[in-house]
C-alpha cells in the first residue's frame, strides 16, 4: 500500500516538475519579450504594441505554476521554534494540521480558479487592448492549484501513515 | 463585529497559525478566510477572491518580480559574484583586504542582486572558508559575510524595496535611487565597523595576506558583468529609458549572456536557476495573493484608518510614533521573515506614518534597513543561518550572532542618520524628479 501511494507521489511530482518547468519556460519568454520590446522602442522607434499587456498577463500562470513545486522543495517561510521543542508523535500531529490547512487553503483557491475558468469561458469575456480571452490564462492557474491540491492530499495521506520517529518528523 | 475585535482576532488567529508551523502565505490565507466568508459568504468570497487574484496578478509593475528573482538566482549560480571578491581580495593588498574584498563585493553583488540572501551565500560561499583559512577570526568573518549580504536589500535592485512599492502604492524608481545614498553609507560605515574591529581586536585580521594579483583580462571579466549589469538596472530606471520591469527583463538577458560568456555558468546552473526563480515564486504567487484576501478584510473592517486614529489620539510626537514602529519592527523581525513582515503588517503601518507626517519614500528606506536588522537578528535570522551552514564546523550560529552585532550596531547609526538628515534618501529621488 506505501508502495504504491510512493509511487503516486512520485509520478505526481514528476508533473508538479514539468508545470514549474512550463512556468519557468514562460518567465524566459517574458524576458525575451521585454527585452524586444524596449529594443524596438528605441532601435527602430516602432513601439511593439502587444508586449505590456502580452506578458502582464502571462504572468497570472506563473503565479502559481511554481506552488506545488515549492511545497515539494520544502520552500515557503515557515516558524518552526515552537513545534521544534516538542517530540516526534507531537510533530506529526502538527505536521498533519498543518497540511489540512494547507490542502483547505488550495482547495478554496482551486474551486475559485475552476470558477473563474468556466465563468470566463461561458462568458467570452477578454482582455483590453488584445482581445485574448481570459478563460486561457486562468485555465494554466486553475490547473496549477488542482495540481497543489491533489498533491497536498497525497502528502496529508503520507504523513498519516508514516510512524512518528525522530528521522521522518 | 468592532474593528479591534478584528484585529485582535485576526492578528492571533494569524499567530496561532505561525507558530504551529504553518508556511506563513497559507497561514495569511488561513486566517483571512473565516473573515471573509463572515463578510460576504460562501459563493461571493469565491467571486471576491476571483476578482483580486486577477486584479493583484495582472500587475506590468508586478512582472518585476520574476525577473530580478532570475537575474540574482543567475548571478549566484555562476562566478560572477565569487569572483568579484577574489578581485577585491587579491587586487588590494592591504591589512585586512579580505574583510573589506568581502563587503566590496557584497555591494557590487548588491547592485545586481535584491535578494539579501543569495548574496550572503554566493559571496560567504567562497569568501567565508578563505577568510578562515587566512587566519581571521571566526567572528569578524561570519559577521561582516551575513551582514554585507544585507546590503543586497538597501542597495538597488531590492526586492523588499519593490514590495514596499507594490503594497504602499510608490514609485518603485523613486524607492531604488532613495536606496543609494544610504547603501552607500552603510557601505562605508561596515569598512569602518572592520576597521575599528582590527584596532581593538588586532588578533582577529593577520597581517599579511599572501595573494597572486590577476591578470588584466581576469579582472575585466570580473569587474565588467557587475559594472554593466548594474548599469543598465540605474541608468534605465533612472533616466526613464525603461520601467523597472523592462531593466529587469534587459538586465536579465544581458545576465544570461554575461554568465554563459564570461561567468562560467553551465547548462546545469542556468537550470537550477531558473527552478529556483520558479521556487520563489511559488511561495511569492500565494503570498501576494493571500496578502489581498489579508488587506481586504482589514479595510473592510476599517482596520488600518481606525488603528491609525487610535494611535494618534495618544498625541504622540512624529518621533515617538516612529520609534514605537522600529522597535516593532526590530521585534517582529526576530520571528519573520522581510517577504512575509511586508504583507502582514505593512498594509496597517503606512497609513499610520504617512498622517503621522512622513515621506513614504523616506519610509521605505527606513523599513528597508529595519528588515536588513531582521535577517541578522535571532531567532529567525535568515543570513545568520545560511553562512553557519557554509562552515558548519568551524563556525557555532554564537559565533555567527555576536559578529553581526557591530554591524547591526551599524544599521541603528544608519536609520538615526536618516531620522535626523532625511534628505540623505530623498535628495537623489528629488533631483531626479
Amino acid at each position: 500500500m506505501n508502495e504504491g501511494l510512493d509511487r503516486l507521489i512520485g509520478g505526481v511530482e514528476r508533473a508538479v516538475v514539468w508545470l514549474a518547468g512550463a512556468g519557468a519556460v514562460i518567465v524566459l519568454i517574458q524576458m525575451l519579450w521585454i527585452s524586444y520590446g524596449v529594443f524596438v522602442r528605441y532601435g527602430l522607434g516602432k513601439p511593439d504594441r502587444m508586449v505590456t499587456e502580452a506578458t502582464a498577463l502571462l504572468l497570472f500562470p506563473v503565479a502559481f505554476a511554481g506552488l506545488a513545486y515549492a511545497l515539494r522543495e520544502d520552500a515557503y517561510p515557515k516558524v518552526t521554534m515552537v513545534t521544534d521543542r516538542f517530540g516526534p508523535p507531537v510533530r506529526k500531529v502538527f505536521a498533519i494540521i498543518n497540511l489540512i490547512l494547507m490542502l483547505g487553503v488550495g482547495l478554496f483557491f482551486s474551486y475559485a480558479g475552476v470558477s473563474a475558468t468556466i465563468r470566463a469561458f461561458n462568458s467570452g469575456v477578454a482582455s483590453e487592448i488584445l482581445h485574448w480571452p481570459r478563460y486561457i490564462f486562468w485555465a494554466p492557474g486553475a490547473l496549477a492549484l488542482l495540481l497543489f491540491s491533489f498533491y497536498a492530499v497525497l502528502r496529508l495521506i503520507q504523513a498519516i501513515r508514516t510512524p512518528a520517529t525522530p528521522e521522518n518528523f | 463585529m468592532e474593528w479591534y475585535t478584528v484585529g485582535l482576532s485576526l492578528l492571533g488567529l494569524l499567530m496561532l497559525f505561525i507558530v504551529i508551523g504553518l508556511p506563513i502565505p497559507f497561514a495569511l490565507a488561513a486566517a483571512s478566510l473565516p473573515f471573509l466568508w463572515q463578510i460576504q459568504g460562501f459563493n461571493t468570497s469565491i467571486v471576491s477572491a476571483e476578482l483580486k487574484l486577477w486584479g493583484v496578478w495582472i500587475d506590468y509593475i508586478l512582472l518585476a518580480v520574476p525577473l530580478f528573482v532570475f537575474l540574482g538566482e543567475l548571478i549566484g549560480k555562476s562566478n560572477i559574484g565569487p569572483n568579484l571578491y577574489q578581485f577585491l581580495h587579491q587586487g588590494v593588498r592591504i591589512k585586512g583586504s579580505a574583510a573589506y574584498g568581502s563587503i566590496g563585493a557584497s555591494a557590487g553583488f548588491g547592485a545586481v542582486c535584491g535578494s539579501s540572501m543569495v548574496g550572503a551565500l554566493t559571496i560567504g560561499g567562497v569568501a567565508l572558508p578563505e577568510m578562515l583559512k587566512l587566519g581571521y577570526g571566526k567572528r569578524l568573518s561570519s559577521g561582516v559575510l551575513a551582514a554585507g549580504g544585507t546590503l543586497s536589500v538597501l542597495i538597488p535592485p531590492s526586492l523588499i524595496l519593490l514590495f514596499y512599492g507594490i503594497v504602499t502604492d510608490q514609485s518603485i524608481g523613486d524607492l531604488f535611487i532613495a536606496g543609494v545614498i544610504p547603501g552607500l553609507i552603510l557601505v562605508s560605515s561596515f569598512v569602518i565597523v572592520v576597521l575599528v574591529w582590527g584596532m581593538l581586536k588586532p588578533q582577529d585580521i593577520p597581517g599579511r595576506e599572501e595573494a597572486m594579483k590577476m591578470p588584466f583580462m581576469m579582472v575585466l571579466n570580473t569587474v565588467g558583468p557587475v559594472v554593466l549589469i548594474g548599469l543598465v538596472i540605474t541608468v534605465a530606471i533612472y533616466a526613464g529609458i525603461a520601467t523597472p520591469t523592462e531593466a529587469a527583463a534587459v538586465a536579465s538577458l544581458l545576465t544570461v549572456i554575461l554568465a554563459f560568456g564570461v561567468g562560467g555558468l553551465r547548462w546545469q546552473g542556468f537550470k537550477d536557476a531558473i527552478f529556483a526563480t520558479m521556487r520563489t515564486m511559488g511561495y511569492l504567487g500565494l503570498l501576494l495573493s493571500a496578502g489581498v484576501l489579508f488587506g481586504f478584510v482589514l479595510t473592510y473592517y476599517r482596520v488600518p484608518q481606525q488603528f491609525t486614529e487610535l494611535f494618534l489620539s495618544f498625541d504622540l510626537s512624529p518621533t515617538t510614533v516612529l520609534m514605537i514602529v522600529l522597535v516593532f519592527y526590530i521585534i517582529l523581525g526576530m520571528f519573520l521573515e522581510p517577504v512575509s513582515m511586508t504583507f502582514i503588517t505593512l498594509p496597517t503601518i503606512y497609513p499610520l506614518m504617512s498622517a503621522a507626517g512622513f515621506d513614504l519614500i523616506w519610509f521605505g528606506v527606513v523599513y528597508t534597513i529595519t528588515m536588513e536588522i531582521a535577517v541578522l537578528t535571532p531567532p529567525v535570522g535568515l543570513n545568520l543561518y545560511v553562512i553557519q551552514a557554509i562552515s558548519r564546523d568551524q563556525v557555532t550560529i554564537g559565533d555567527v550572532i555576536v559578529g553581526c552585532l557591530p554591524f547591526i550596531g551599524a544599521m541603528i547609526l544608519l536609520i538615526a542618520i536618516l531620522i535626523a538628515a532625511p534628505q540623505i534618501a530623498l535628495w537623489l529621488p528629488e533631483q531626479m524628479s
